[in-house]
């Protein structure tokens, strides 16, 4: 896998368990994030 | 990933945010995080622009790939059984570790169903990352 763009990453929205929306680069912003990205829940 | 459970209390003692990162509904990510009971944070990414941007495998094609069988056939054996699928079936995940302020120090693309890299060698990057 290529080095990603985390500068872009990082400006992508997504949402909380809850529906609220989240800046993907609020994960590393003051700590390092490890991310597990899931085939599918269940 | 129900292999990373049992360490998340080590990696948040470490300072390391774990983030279960899914391409459903954020109703599948609640019922995913209280089932499976993390203590984790668990995201959607219905769109899946995240997916795309890091190149993670979409394709019908992996379904029918021999490794598949054989993935599946050693997570039956160590007992992992997969419950209804809920969101995309061709969708493939991976792994990113991210140091403080942004710098991607690895990453994993999963080819097929079933491909991870080893847990200890993922663990081990993100000890790294936090040094």
């Amino acid at each position: 896998m290529a080095t990603p763009d985390t500068a872009a990453l990082a400006e992508m929205i997504v949402q909380d368990v809850h529906g609220q929306a989240v800046r993907f680069g609020s994960a590393w912003e003051s700590q390092p994030a490890l991310f597990l990205f899931l085939r599918h829940f269940g | 990933m129900a292999e990373f459970r049992p360490h998340e209390v080590a990696l948040a003692e470490a300072g390391i945010r774990l983030v279960y990162v899914g391409c459903g509904l954020p109703a599948m990510a609640l019922d995913f995080q209280q089932t499976q009971t993390l203590t984790a944070t668990v995201w959607v990414d219905p769109t899946r622009q995240t997916y795309r941007h890091l190149g993670f495998v979409n394709s019908w094609r992996v379904l029918f790939d021999l490794r598949t069988l054989a993935n599946g056939r050693r997570a039956w054996s160590k007992g992992f059984r997969q419950g209804a699928t809920q969101g995309d079936p061709n969708q493939q995940g991976g792994v990113l570790v991210v140091r403080a302020g942004g710098r991607a120090v690895y990453g994993y693309a999963s080819e097929v169903p079933g491909d991870m890299p080893p847990t200890e060698t993922v663990l081990a990057e993100a000890r790294r990352a936090a040094v």
